[in-house]
């Protein structure tokens, strides 16, 4: 088997709070092959939005390390992390805040050859600029246009092509396509995956919404309060879930079609519990239907239940 | 569509938007109906007209921007369009009622909860005394599943999904005739969601109200509503019952027909979607004939120019003239003579 | 959802606007005819006209000969408004830059860098806004001697602290931009981020709270030359003037009354063009409902 693209170890990242520390990223291993993509889904306060930045040192690291081509990138210097910079890039969920609204198309994608003199000659500049622009299907006409008179469907597809300017090998998509319509998702969705294919990128893809997960990722991680809790490949993780955070999870999901949402199925109960020094043991005990006394007890980790498939429940762990 | 028994009736409502130079067509000659105790999806997606429309019938349209341009709202048989501002005063949280898309926003930061709820229960039910003010506030709470000991706390101390629910006993507190539900999940997670789901479902069957819910969302549509109107660029696309919707084998307007293609469905493998070319229109420039012949792919010369006529069976409507009446039957779910 | 429309810069947007705000239009045409007064100072009278002492037309009332009639020493007082326009341009102008480049600088600096900086430099603000400006004017002038760069200095500390505020917050909105993040995460660095995203998505906020302290400065040049600092006598100024005139309201009002004028409307037209170009550059009022 040959070396993954990116491997973490140990990845931890967390805050001080003047009521503690949050432990927003805690204890997480994991590896993304050349060409895959991880997906990685949770819900609000999971860490999965952490996890993404800190992995491109957006933000500090508070221990563990990150491996990308078999070097930890977290003992770069200043130089050698520039460098880094190039092959490790990021999408962001926001089209309307991820874009300059004083800068044109042009003057977005282009800026970072600028920065990082790519190429000697304005003109070359110009045409990789258009190269970038007809690759996420926006014709020369967009060049002069500012973000604000375009769609989200459109401005998304800038903050795609301005990622790819530097020929990265590893994207964190961040939600790309959460705060776009639906058939506008479809769209953009495509392209990323067309893009994928042509130029071998590695996504890691992170996002609430379990059904674009399912579509996108090779593999799928599931994260609850700064932990990973499952990871599998796509279709074993939806064929047979084995957390049961994982199964309200999809059971949670309304499914659009006649006779096949239960509406009177069991619907998870209770709230998140805090990230705040949390207490030792399953984070999602509080919560589980089948806890015992010795979920609280016993420290999670991620055990192989099937080929590939790994779980991080007690109960797992004891039978 | 049929009268019988039907609570709201919104007839050839037409909305416009002006400002100095532009004018947006927001809602463009739509009908439809809600009957009693039914629960009535709007779907479409941003720019569609749905909110524009929810708003016109609590006539909270902006005031100098938003004009009523045509059409009647009936409400209980009386059009609301008619009304004076004191007498919508009186309709609007008592007999109809809105729940917001954005659980952060909706609420007043700086008063309680308590406060919150007590205000909407002072203004519409005068007879209710102070001692069982507090009776009644609580009984609310716990029917939208939260503990009554937490009525004193402040909208920053619940999470996201709780703050909807407050929301939501704030809607149903005078338990009005008519729910109208902007996109009340869409801010939520999908175990919240869930949740949220379920609990309305249950106080819908426990007040008899009847629900406007304005979604993009076909699964939550799925889960919660009996009625069906699709929307697109301020029309009324497609309409029927929920079996008719979303009956594979039947007709439907292409524009339904992209929406569901373009959802990626969990138990369906594809490795691509089918998303449907290029954009919706600007409101303010909107094509002649079909508003949606520019992606259509069943586009003929027909649908270029003229007045689109509605065709219908029964229940189910669809504005396209692709199709004759009869082929609007459906093959698996037996169709009812209940009409909207 | 937009599809492509005309190609539109957000500046020529922001213009096309300002053209429609007849107000502010107004109050641009006025502004520009005050500078070119001052700027043509010299062409339009000459400097001795004004500084020229005649004791035969003391307190002179307004006439053919001389339009605005005469200051108590028999000088030509619409000489003497017409040259005064330059120190109190100046006065407002110069102060107004000078505080900008200072305010622009610390305010960016402050927010996008934080941490202790951030801190000291508000700490240091609080105080010196507790000072009553015209009062910390006074001193500063006081203790450097009279003149008109003193004065600038005394006038420009006075408004430092508020304008970096404001500057500060309008930087502290930008910098949780998504758009920052991406930036960063391309690898480019901090001065070319302050320089090419930040200060020119804060320009509208700084451009319209430097027009405001344009106005103000006017009015306190004016106010302390009125209490005798800031240009040397016989150097007209606005506020001098109208101060002298103060001592002969007995007998006549003119000497007063063309001054405070001249000064209002500057000021007035000032914060018009203001309120203007803040409406103008206004991005939530970009293209849409």
């Amino acid at each position: 088997m040959s070396q993954p693209l990116l491997e973490c170890r140990s990845l931890k990242k967390y805050f001080d709070t003047p009521r503690g520390k949050l432990h927003a990223v805690d204890d997480i291993s994991f590896t993304i092959e050349a060409g895959k993509t991880l997906g990685v889904v949770g819900e609000s306060g999971c860490g999965k939005s952490t996890l993404g930045r800190t992995i491109l040192r957006l933000l500090p690291a508070t221990s563990g390390e990150i491996l990308f081509e078999g070097k930890n990138i977290l003992t770069y210097t200043k130089k050698e992390s520039l460098e880094l910079r190039r092959k490790m890039q990021i999408v962001f969920q926001d089209p309307y805040s991820s874009l300059d609204p004083r800068k044109t198309v042009f003057q977005t994608i282009s800026e970072p050859l600028q920065v990082h003199h790519v190429y000697q000659s304005r003109a070359e500049i110009q045409q990789r600029t258009l190269e970038l622009m007809l690759t996420v299907g926006l014709t020369e006409r967009y060049s002069s246009i500012y973000p604000h008179e375009m769609d989200g469907g459109r401005r998304q597809r800038v903050g795609i092509a301005r990622a790819l300017s530097l020929n990265p090998k590893f994207i964190v998509c961040d939600e790309p396509v959460s705060a776009l319509d639906v058939s506008i998702q479809a769209q953009v969705l495509n392209l990323m995956m067309d893009i994928q294919e042509q130029m071998g990128l590695t996504y890691l893809f992170i996002t609430h919404n379990l059904s674009v997960v399912k579509h996108i990722s090779d593999e799928i991680a599931v994260m609850y309060l700064g932990q990973m809790i499952e990871l599998a490949p796509a279709e074993e993780l939806f064929l047979h879930p084995a957390h049961p955070y994982t199964k309200a999870l999809l059971q949670a999901i309304p499914i659009p079609a006649l006779g096949q949402n239960n509406l009177e199925k069991e619907s998870l109960s209770g709230e998140l519990t805090s990230p705040i020094n949390p207490k030792p043991g399953c984070r999602f005990a509080p919560r589980c239907r089948y806890a015992t006394e010795r979920c609280s007890a016993t420290e999670c980790h991620l055990t192989e239940i099937a080929p590939n498939h790994l779980c991080a429940c007690p109960l797992i762990q004891m039978s | 569509m049929n009268n019988q028994g039907s609570l709201l009736e919104i007839k050839n409502l037409t909305v416009q938007y002006v400002t100095d130079g532009e004018c947006v067509h927001a809602v463009n000659n739509i009908s439809l109906t809600i009957p009693q105790g039914k629960t009535l999806g709007l779907v479409g997606e941003t720019g569609a007209g749905k909110t524009t429309t929810a708003l016109s019938i609590l006539k909270l349209l902006p005031k100098f921007t938003g004009r009523v341009i045509g059409g009647k709202i009936l409400f209980g048989g009386e059009d609301l369009l008619e009304k004076s501002e004191e007498q919508m005063g009186k309709i609007r949280g008592g007999r109809i009622s809105m729940i917001f898309q954005d659980p952060m926003t909706s609420l007043n930061p700086v008063l309680t909860v308590h406060n919150q709820i007590a205000e909407v229960l002072k203004l519409h039910s005068t007879h209710l005394k102070r001692e069982s003010l507090d009776g009644e506030i609580g009984r609310l709470l716990e029917m939208v599943g939260i503990p009554s000991s937490r009525m004193f706390e402040y909208p920053h101390q619940f999470s996201g999904g709780m703050k909807q629910r407050v929301v939501i006993a704030i809607a149903i507190a005078c338990s009005p005739e008519l729910l109208i539900a902007d996109e009340p999940t869409t801010a939520l997670d999908v175990t919240i969601q869930a949740q949220v789901l379920k609990m309305m479902r249950k106080l819908r069957q426990e007040l008899g109200s009847s629900m406007l819910m304005i979604t993009h969302d076909l699964g939550v549509v799925a889960n919660i509503c009996d009625y069906v109107a699709i929307m697109y660029a301020g029309e009324i696309v497609e309409y029927g019952t929920l079996e008719d919707i979303f009956d594979p084998d039947c007709k439907h307007h292409p524009y339904t027909v992209g929406l569901f293609r373009s959802i990626p469905n969990i138990h369906v493998n594809s490795r691509r979607l089918q998303p449907i070319d290029g954009l919706m229109p600007e409101p303010t420039a909107l094509p002649d004939g079909c508003k949606f012949h520019p992606r259509c792919p069943h586009c003929t010369d027909a649908c270029r120019s003229g007045e689109i006529q509605t065709v219908s069976y029964g229940t189910h409507g669809i504005k396209c003239i692709l199709y004759r009446s009869e082929e609007l039957v459906g093959n698996t779910f037996h169709r009812t003579e209940d009409a909207l | 959802m937009k599809g492509v429309k005309r190609i539109n810069n957000p500046y020529s947007e922001a213009w096309h606007r300002l053209k429609k705000n007849k107000p502010a239009m107004l109050s641009l045409v006025v502004v520009i005819l005050l500078i070119l007064m001052a700027l043509l100072a010299n062409v339009i009278v000459d400097y001795d006209v004004a500084i020229t002492q005649n004791a035969s037309l003391q307190l002179a009332r307004p006439s053919a000969a001389h339009w605005f009639g005469c200051d108590s020493m028999g000088r030509d007082l619409f000489a003497r408004i017409v040259h005064g326009s330059r120190i109190s341009l100046l006065l407002g102008f110069g102060t107004t830059l000078l505080t900008t480049i200072v305010a622009v600088t610390l305010g960016t600096s402050a927010a996008y860098f934080g941490g202790k900086f951030d801190n000291l430099l508000m700490r240091a603000f609080d105080i010196l806004i507790s000072i009553p400006s015209v009062l910390l004017a006074l001193a500063i002038s006081a203790g450097f001697g009279n003149g008109v760069p003193q004065l600038i200095c005394a006038i420009a500390i006075g408004q430092l602290a508020s304008f970096t505020r404001v500057v500060r917050s309008a930087v502290l909105n930008l910098v949780d931009q998504d758009y920052i993040e991406a930036e960063r995460a391309l690898g480019l660095g901090n001065a070319r981020i302050i320089f090419t995203h930040i200060i020119p998505n804060a320009l509208g906020t700084i451009l319209v709270q430097a027009t405001m302290q344009v106005a103000r400065n006017i009015l306190m040049g004016a106010l302390l030359s009125f209490l005798g600092l800031g240009a040397p006598i016989p150097t007209p100024e606005w506020g001098e003037i109208a101060s002298e005139g103060i001592n002969y309201l007995r007998y006549t009002g003119h000497i007063v009354i063309f001054p405070t004028i001249f000064i209002s409307i500057t000021a007035l037209s000032i914060n018009l063009l203001g309120d203007g170009l803040r409406d103008a550059l206004d991005p939530r009022l970009k293209g849409k409902v």
